[in-house]
């Protein structure tokens, strides 16, 4: 997939022909403005590690079935608002009939919610977490 | 290959038992929880009869001498890979030199006592009598025919196709769940003796709490409950019996014969646990107390449908789900 980072003069330019004043551009690790007053177009930079304006991952289902936050043979949740959750690591479960399939995290970082109940039907591209990135950590 | 570092005590090799040998006086053997260990070689594509290893006795270590996946199946024990847990029920892939170490299985959301720790390619023993299942009474099958020791090195096939990892099954014990007033039930035909008891004991037999006591093994479980009492007292020859049959010996305690019970014996049969609830048996630890449900034979036919709808059904999701490209690494 093309990287919008990759093509950033190419975006000023078109953007100084428009009367949009404001684009920004999103990854998880980074934040991108290009800011058009009209005359020019200033690009600002937020680095990821700013996590106060990091926005925050949404971790949706990769197929439809019954979200579960913890495993049924336990009865604590897998991954809690707080918890730090290593890249590829289970943040709940997805049930389809017998078979058990892991809602892993994309990155290394801290849940901040949860968005679906446990037991309840969700479908493909459901939000089931947001993910603060862990900055540094995420991309090692 | 397997190191065992902590054995345990009676951890065996069992595949789902050596049947066809009664008339040689060989017993079936055999998981204790079949379903168990079928779910887990469904898991990590196995056949169905693969062989594993059953544990009673905790903690249990072994350590992985190569790259395999694995499945921990039957009672949830907290398996911790090193020191990450892993998910009970569950298809996950150890690296060359990694320490499973599983504890003292939780019983809060589902009583069961007995863990199965599957291997893609199942544990590799030489088939004896067809079956690859420790025989303890004859000292043949499993692992040299005893139970594992601290330092054995156990061997794994190869496994045909390529396991995937990273992904489990419900246990079945949640979703085919039997119970009477709140107790783990299995379900029971009535026996060739059990018109020779008194009333008195028939409404024991169906209506009153059993209690496992702590003389039971994989040869037998002895109950405690009432007394259950002949009409008239009663003497038989030596017959042929199978795993489930409920005994009733002199003192009117009965006795269920599992999975490493003798062929024959003498005692009037009042009962028979059926084929389809030998796992929960397999399951029900010491001190906990069971209750008999009666059933008639197309009952008892139709729960073991029921199970294999379950394993087949299994079967299908999990190949479904490894052919689309699914599961964790390769």
């Amino acid at each position: 997939m093309t990287d919008a980072f990759d093509h950033v003069d190419q975006l000023c330019a078109w953007l100084a022909d428009t009367d949009i004043s404001l684009l920004e551009l999103t990854s998880p690790t980074r934040t991108m403005r290009l800011l058009n007053d009209g005359s020019r177009v200033a690009v600002e930079t937020i680095d990821g590690t700013e996590g106060a304006h990091q926005p925050a991952l949404l971790v949706r289902a990769l197929a439809p079935g019954i979200f579960l936050q913890q495993h049924p043979l336990r009865d604590r949740a897998i991954a809690a608002i707080g918890d730090d959750i290593a890249a590829d690591a289970s943040l709940g479960l997805l049930q389809i009939g017998p078979l058990l399939l892991p809602v892993s995290a994309p990155l290394t970082g801290t849940v901040t919610n949860v968005l679906a109940r446990h037991g309840t039907v969700v479908g493909y591209g459901t939000p089931l977490f947001e993910l603060q990135p862990l900055g540094d950590e995420g991309e090692a | 290959m397997i190191v065992v570092l902590s054995a345990g005590a009676l951890a065996t090799v069992q595949d789902l038992g050596r049947s066809g040998s009664l008339n040689l006086g060989v017993g079936w053997s055999g998981a204790m929880d079949p379903l168990a260990l079928a779910a887990g070689n469904i898991l990590l594509r196995n056949e169905e009869n693969a062989a594993a290893i059953e544990i009673p006795v905790f903690p249990f270590r072994v350590r992985f001498a190569r790259s395999t996946v694995f499945a921990v199946t039957g009672a949830d024990c907290a398996p911790r890979l090193d020191d990450v847990p892993v998910l009970p029920w569950w298809a996950q892939r150890a690296e060359a030199g990694q320490v499973l170490s599983l504890s003292v299985p939780k019983t809060a959301t589902w009583q069961a006592s007995r863990a199965y720790l599957c291997v893609a390619g199942g544990i590799e023993v030489p088939l004896v009598l067809g079956s690859r299942s420790t025989q303890l009474r004859g000292a043949f099958g499993g692992h040299e025919g005893r139970p594992l020791q601290d330092g054995d090195t156990v061997p794994i096939a190869d496994p045909g196709r390529r396991p995937r990892s990273s992904f489990g099954l419900v246990p079945p014990g949640l979703v085919l769940a039997c119970e009477a007033d709140g107790l783990a039930a299995v379900r029971v035909l009535p026996a060739a003796e059990y018109e020779c008891f008194t009333p008195a004991s028939h409404d024991a037999l169906w209506s009153t709490p059993w209690k496992i006591t702590p003389q039971s093994n994989r040869y037998g479980y002895r109950l405690a409950g009432d007394e259950l009492k002949p009409v008239r007292p009663l003497e038989l020859r030596s017959h042929g019996i199978v795993p489930g049959v409920i005994q009733v010996p002199h003192g009117g305690q009965p006795i269920i014969q599992m999975r490493d019970a003798q062929p024959s014996g003498g005692y009037p049969k009042i009962g028979t646990v059926i084929e389809a609830d030998l796992w929960r048996l397999g399951q029900a630890p010491i001190g906990s107390s069971i209750r008999f449900v009666q059933c008639s034979w197309d009952q008892a036919l139709d729960a073991r449908a029921e199970t294999r709808r379950w394993l087949k059904n299994a079967r299908r999701l999990v190949e479904l789900h490894c052919s689309q490209g699914g599961g964790g690494d390769d």
